[in-house]
C-alpha cells in the first residue's frame, strides 16, 4: 500500500513538474498561431481572391443567389434519411 | 598531588578575552538580530532588486472584426480585420555585461535591429550605462530574429561567462493588417512607441481613438531572475494581464473591397483628386462599407503624418467633410414639397403643386436673385417626375418659391432639418462635421445673413446647405426604408473575451425593427419620389451610367462648386451619385462621392465633372458587384444594355413608364 502510495505521488511530481514546459509549449505554440493566422488572412483578403476570381480557371464559379440556397437543418436532414 | 595554579595574570587575560569574545558575539548577534528582524524588508528588497526585475506584461489590445452576417444563408466565422502578432523587445542589462564584450555584442545585435546607421552611435551607447539595468535596445523582433538571437547568445554567453540574462526580451503585440489599406481611414492605428507612464498604445484617429477605452486592457506584472541559471528567463507572472475589448464592425470586408477597387478605378479615370463612397443599410443605419481613395495604410502611418499632404489621406473625409450637396438634394426639396401639400390638403387649402402639373420652367427669374436660375438646357414645361429626370433647378426652385411663400421660411427650413440635416449623427468615429442649414435671422461669421430672400431657391438645387456624408446617406434611407429617419452606426456589438472562454457582451445595437426610429415621411410621397429617381438613370435621365444591369435602382446625381477661401470655384467641383437598390427591399443605399474631378468634356458622354459622369459608373459598378455577393436575384431579368442577349426591352421594368414621359415631355416641350 505504502509502495502504491509513493508510485502514485511519484506520478503526480512528474505531472507537477512538466507543467511548465506544457504551458511553454502551448504558448509558443498560440504565438505561432497567430502569426500563421495572420499569414493565412494576407493571403486570403478579399483583394486577393477578387483577383483570382478573374483568373480563367475560376471562370466557372458564380455567386449562388440567396432563392436558390436550401438550408437544411440537422433535424430535417435526419428526417431526410429516416425516410429514404 | 596539588593543582596547578593559574597565575591571576593569566586568569585576568583569559577572563578579557572571553569578555570581549562575549562582546563580538553578542555584537554579532545584534547585528545578525537587526539585519533580519529589524531590517530584513530593506535587505530582502535589496537582493531581491539584484536577482530579480519586475516587468510588465502586456495585454491584448481589442481586435476589429467584419460583418459576416450580412451574406444570408452563408455560414459566419469571425474575420479580423486586424490581428495583433507577437513581437518581441530586446533589453540589456549593460551592469552585467563586462566591457570587453561590448563592442562584439554591439555588432552582432546591430545586424538584427532594421534602423539607419545614423542610429548605430546611439546603439552603441547604450551598453556604457554601466550603472543601468535595463536598457531598450531594439523594438518590434519577429519571431525568427529572437530565435537567432537567442541561439547565438546562448553559446556566445556561456562561452564568456556573462549572465544569461543580461539580454533579454519583453514580448508585445504589433498592429497588424491582413488586408493591408483595406478601411484604412475609419480603422487607423496605434503608434510604434508608447506612452512613458502607462505604458498603454497610442491611437492615431478612427476606430482606435473613438473606442480606444474599451480597446485598451491593463498591463500585467511578470518577475524575472537574474541568474547564470536563467538564460532570459521566462519568469513567474504576478499579475495576469487584462485584455481589452473586440468591436464587431457593421462592414463587410469583401464589399468593402469591391467600393474600395470601383471607387479608386472611378477617381483616377475621373483624373480626381479623391473621393469616397458610404454604403449604409437603410432600415438599420448600419454601415455596410465606408472607402476612400488615396488610401490609408495604417502600416506606414508614419509617411503620412510626416507629409502636410499627405495627412488630409488619413482623415475620413465622409465624416470630417461637409459639403454641398448640389442636385442630389432635389428629391428632398419635392418630398418636402409633397408633404407641404399633404398638411395643406388636410387643412382643408388648396395644394401647393400636382405632381403631374405642367410647370412653366423656361423662365428662372426669382425675387432675390441678381441672375437668372438656368437649367442644363431649357425646358418650357415639366412636371414633377421628369424635373427629377432633367434635374431641373427651376422646377424645384419654384416648388421651394411655393413653400416659403405659403408655409413660411421657418416651416422650409425644419423640414429640411427632419431630413437630419445640421446635427451630427454621431457615428462612432472621431471628428464628425456638423453640417450647417441656414437658419433665418443668423449671420455668418463674415457677418453675411445666412438665411436671405433667395435662399430658399438655392437650398431646393442643393446649395447654401452643408452636410456630411453620413447625413446625405441617412437622408436617402429615409426613401428607401418607408419614410424612417434611422441613427448611423459602425458598430454591431463590443465584447470582452476572458481566457477561460466566456465572453462579456458590452454594447450591442440591435436595430432590426425599423420602426423604433422616428417617422419622416409617409409612403405615399416616398412612392411617388422614388418613382421619379427611378427616371433619373433610364433613358433621357441625367445619370443614364448609374443603371444597374438586371436590378433596379433609384438615385440622383449632384454637382455644386467647391468653396475655396470663401468663394464657389467654377473650376473645381465636388460631385455625387446617391442611389439605392433594388426598388423593392432595397438592400444598400450608396453614395459615391467625387472630389474635384477634372473639368474636361468626355466625347458622347458628357462633362466630365458631373456627378451624372464621373460618380455614377462607380455606383453602378459596386451596386451591380455588391447585390451579386449578397446573392440577390435580379429583379429587372431584361433591363440590360444594349447589345446584351439578356436585353428585351419590352419586357424590361422601366420601358412603359420611360415612354408616357417621353411622349409627354414632346408634347410640351417640342411643339
Amino acid at each position: 500500500m505504502v509502495f502504491l502510495y509513493l508510485d502514485s505521488q511519484n506520478d503526480i511530481m512528474e505531472l507537477r513538474l512538466s507543467i511548465p514546459v506544457v504551458t511553454r509549449s502551448i504558448n509558443e505554440t498560440r504565438s505561432k498561431n497567430k502569426r500563421l493566422e495572420y499569414e493565412i488572412e494576407r493571403f486570403e483578403s478579399p483583394k486577393n481572391l477578387i483577383e483570382m476570381s478573374r483568373k480563367p480557371e475560376f471562370g466557372h464559379l458564380s455567386y449562388p443567389y440567396v432563392d436558390d440556397i436550401i438550408v437544411v437543418t440537422e433535424e430535417e436532414h435526419l428526417i431526410m434519411v429516416e425516410e429514404s | 598531588m596539588k593543582t596547578p595554579t593559574i597565575p591571576s595574570s593569566i586568569r585576568n587575560r583569559i577572563f578579557t578575552i572571553a569578555l570581549i569574545m562575549s562582546v563580538m558575539f553578542s555584537a554579532l548577534i545584534i547585528k545578525f538580530f537587526t539585519i533580519q528582524i529589524i531590517e530584513g524588508e530593506k535587505w530582502s528588497q535589496k537582493a531581491k532588486n539584484l536577482h530579480e526585475i519586475v516587468i510588465k506584461e502586456p495585454f491584448r489590445r481589442g481586435s476589429f472584426y467584419s460583418n459576416t452576417s450580412l451574406y444570408r444563408r452563408h455560414p459566419e466565422s469571425p474575420q479580423p480585420l486586424v490581428i495583433d502578432v507577437p513581437v518581441f523587445h530586446l533589453y540589456i542589462d549593460p551592469a552585467s555585461i563586462p566591457e570587453r564584450c561590448h563592442d562584439d555584442i554591439a555588432k552582432e545585435l546591430w545586424s538584427f535591429a532594421s534602423l539607419p546607421l545614423s542610429s548605430r552611435e546611439h546603439f552603441d551607447k547604450q551598453f556604457t550605462y554601466s550603472r543601468s539595468r535595463s536598457r531598450k535596445l531594439i523594438v518590434e523582433l519577429d519571431k525568427e530574429s529572437h530565435d537567432a538571437i537567442v541561439t547565438w547568445w546562448r553559446g556566445y554567453s556561456r562561452a564568456n561567462k556573462i549572465a544569461g540574462n543580461a539580454i533579454y526580451f519583453i514580448n508585445d503585440y504589433q498592429r497588424s493588417y491582413p488586408f493591408g489599406s483595406l478601411l484604412g481611414q475609419a480603422l487607423h492605428t496605434i503608434r510604434d512607441t508608447k506612452e512613458e507612464v502607462t505604458k498603454q498604445g497610442l491611437p492615431t484617429g478612427g476606430l482606435e481613438l473613438y473606442f480606444n477605452e474599451q480597446l485598451t486592457g491593463t498591463l500585467g506584472k511578470r518577475r524575472i531572475i537574474r541568474s547564470l541559471r536563467n538564460p532570459i528567463a521566462k519568469g513567474e507572472l504576478l499579475v495576469a494581464p487584462h485584455n481589452g475589448a473586440d468591436i464587431y464592425l457593421t462592414i463587410n470586408h469583401y464589399i468593402q473591397s469591391i467600393v474600395e477597387e470601383e471607387l479608386a478605378h472611378a477617381i483616377t479615370t475621373a483624373k480626381a483628386v479623391g473621393g469616397w463612397a458610404v454604403m449604409m443599410e437603410p432600415a438599420t443605419g448600419e454601415i455596410m462599407a465606408l472607402a476612400q481613395y488615396p488610401f490609408f495604410d495604417p502600416m506606414n502611418y508614419h509617411e503620412y503624418f510626416n507629409d502636410k499632404d499627405l495627412v488630409e489621406d488619413s482623415k475620413i473625409r465622409a465624416v470630417t467633410d461637409a459639403y454641398e450637396p448640389g442636385s442630389s438634394m432635389k428629391p428632398i426639396t419635392v418630398a418636402i414639397a409633397l408633404q407641404a401639400n399633404k398638411e395643406l390638403q388636410a387643412s382643408g387649402k388648396e395644394a401647393l403643386f400636382d405632381p403631374d402639373e405642367k410647370l412653366d420652367t423656361s423662365r428662372g427669374n426669382f425675387p432675390g436673385r441678381s441672375r437668372d436660375l438656368k437649367d442644363g438646357r431649357v425646358h418650357k414645361f415639366l412636371n414633377m417626375y421628369q424635373a427629377l429626370q432633367k434635374s431641373s433647378n427651376i422646377y424645384v426652385a419654384r416648388l421651394a418659391q411655393r413653400i416659403v411663400e405659403t408655409m413660411g421660411d421657418e416651416w422650409y427650413r425644419q423640414a429640411i432639418e427632419n431630413f437630419g440635416f445640421g446635427k451630427k449623427t454621431y457615428i462612432e468615429l472621431p471628428a464628425e462635421a456638423q453640417g450647417l442649414v441656414p437658419t433665418p435671422g443668423v449671420k455668418y461669421a463674415s457677418g453675411a445673413l445666412q438665411w436671405s430672400k433667395p435662399t430658399p431657391f438655392s437650398l431646393a438645387m442643393g446649395h447654401n446647405i452643408i452636410m456630411n456624408s453620413i447625413q446625405h446617406a441617412r437622408a436617402y434611407c429615409i426613401f428607401a426604408n418607408g419614410g424612417f429617419l434611422v441613427t448611423p452606426t459602425i458598430v454591431k456589438k463590443i465584447v470582452e473575451h476572458h481566457d477561460d472562454g466566456s465572453e462579456n457582451v458590452i454594447l450591442e445595437n440591435k436595430s432590426d425593427d425599423v420602426t423604433v426610429f422616428p417617422k419622416i415621411l409617409d409612403e405615399d410621397i416616398i412612392e411617388k419620389v422614388i418613382k421619379g429617381m427611378k427616371y433619373v438613370t433610364k433613358m433621357g435621365g441625367t445619370a443614364r451610367r448609374a443603371d444597374i444591369s438586371g436590378y433596379t435602382e433609384a438615385g440622383k446625381s449632384g454637382t455644386s462648386e467647391k468653396i475655396i477661401d470663401g468663394k464657389y470655384s467654377d473650376e473645381r467641383y465636388i460631385s455625387n451619385f446617391i442611389g439605392f437598390a433594388p426598388l423593392k427591399n432595397p438592400r444598400f443605399v450608396l453614395l459615391v462621392v467625387i472630389d474635384e474631378p477634372s473639368r474636361v468634356y468626355l466625347p458622347y458622354i458628357g462633362k466630365n465633372w458631373h456627378g451624372g459622369t464621373c460618380a455614377s459608373p462607380a455606383f453602378r459598378n459596386i451596386a451591380f458587384r455588391t447585390l451579386e455577393y449578397l446573392g440577390v436575384s435580379p429583379d429587372d431579368p431584361h433591363g440590360y444594355p444594349v447589345g446584351d442577349p439578356r436585353r428585351d426591352a419590352k419586357e424590361a421594368d422601366w420601358l412603359d413608364e420611360i415612354e408616357e414621359l417621353r411622349e409627354t415631355y414632346k408634347q410640351w416641350n417640342e411643339q
